[in-house]
């Protein structure tokens, strides 16, 4: 996967897929305001997709990621949680957090 | 002067948004390397892309061998959380004589992490002020992560395996928090509900089009529930 014209396309549809996005708040900007509701579902359907990456990249992991354990990913994410909840959304701590409780988890630290 | 303040918006980079933004383009970077991606595909899409969840979708689509047309599909649908945050943010970055080819050079830096940082940094500043400083940090933002992706991609060549793992799970969770912090309508919390509930199903019997469906579905239903009760308020 190392040919230039994959990766020319690859970035060029990331591009595509994404940038007009912004090219459209810049366009619009005027006259919508933020709780109309095309916004509200448009944002509903971005977040109900984020939520189903989590659930993938969590039960369904890539890379090297797979050979964990779920039950560690899954400490990780409620251990994160808390501790972000804990810290009212101190987010760099409920990363370490999460990440620390993974490594427990998988037997490296102790 | 001027250059007090584009020293600041440079400075502002490393306030806390900037440093997340850093850490995950660092596992964006490793996910680049895990998934056995060329570096150059990496830096190309933070240049391009500029957007965490597009690029980590976009990777994890074609990774599995989706079509072409689901990958493009399941950007988009993660990337139309631009359009509000732009469209909130471009009216206190601009003054009336920004010209409009000036506000989309602007808007291509427009992340979370920068529009969360520009939320609290531009509207103390003076008008005249504000695309200066946000122009100096959108730059020294994306020299970083252009930087701490290639960190990434190297750091993981040379880490064990669990350590890389690490580093990997740090996307998943950073996306979790970060729905926390965005979903603030009950339409949203909702839509994180539906979206992961639809996931484990679809993910195991439709999968190449689990992303896509569990959005689209997920958010839709989210939104009808959400309508159905402030009107039944009413």
């Amino acid at each position: 996967m190392t040919d230039t014209q994959t990766i020319l396309f690859l970035v060029f549809l990331g591009f595509l897929a994404t940038e007009p996005w912004r090219w459209l708040g810049v366009f619009i900007s005027k006259d919508l305001d933020e709780d109309h509701e095309v916004i509200r579902y448009v944002r509903a359907i971005s977040t109900a997709l984020i939520a189903a990456l989590v659930v993938r990249l969590i039960f369904s992991p890539p890379g090297v990621l797979a050979q964990t354990e779920l039950s560690s990913r899954l400490i990780a994410l409620v251990t994160a949680t808390l501790v972000y909840t804990l810290t009212k959304q101190h987010v760099l701590l409920a990363l370490c957090a999460g990440v620390v409780l993974f490594l427990i988890c998988e037997g490296a630290l102790i | 002067m001027k250059r007090k303040i584009i020293l600041a918006g440079a400075k502002s980079a490393f306030a806390p948004p900037g440093i997340i933004l850093m850490i995950t383009f660092f596992a964006f970077g490793a996910m680049v390397r895990a998934l056995e991606f060329p570096l150059a595909l990496g830096i190309g899409l933070t240049l391009t892309t500029f957007a965490i969840p597009s690029q980590i979708v976009l990777l994890d689509e074609v990774s599995r061998g989706a079509a072409v047309l689901t990958t493009i599909i399941a950007v988009t649908l993660t990337a139309i959380r631009l359009f509000p945050m732009t469209m909130s943010l471009l009216p206190i970055l601009r003054t009336p004589t920004t010209p409009r080819w000036q506000q989309y050079l602007l808007s291509h830096f427009i992340a979370v992490s920068v529009w969360v940082q520009s939320m609290i940094s531009l509207p103390s500043l003076e008008r005249e002020d504000r695309v200066p400083f946000y122009i100096a940090h959108c730059l020294t933002i994306i020299s970083l992560t252009v930087a701490t992706t290639i960190a990434g991609f190297y750091v993981a060549q040379s880490l064990p395996a669990l350590y890389l793992a690490a580093a990997l799970i740090i996307t998943p969770l950073y996306f979790f928090l970060s729905l926390f912090r965005t979903a603030t309508r009950k339409a949203e919390k909702y839509a994180c509900l539906f979206g992961t509930v639809l996931a484990i199903p679809m993910m195991i019997h439709i999968p190449d089009y689990a992303l896509i469906l569990a959005g689209v579905i997920g958010g839709s239903m989210a939104y009808c529930l959400d309508r159905l009760i402030s009107n039944s308020r009413k």
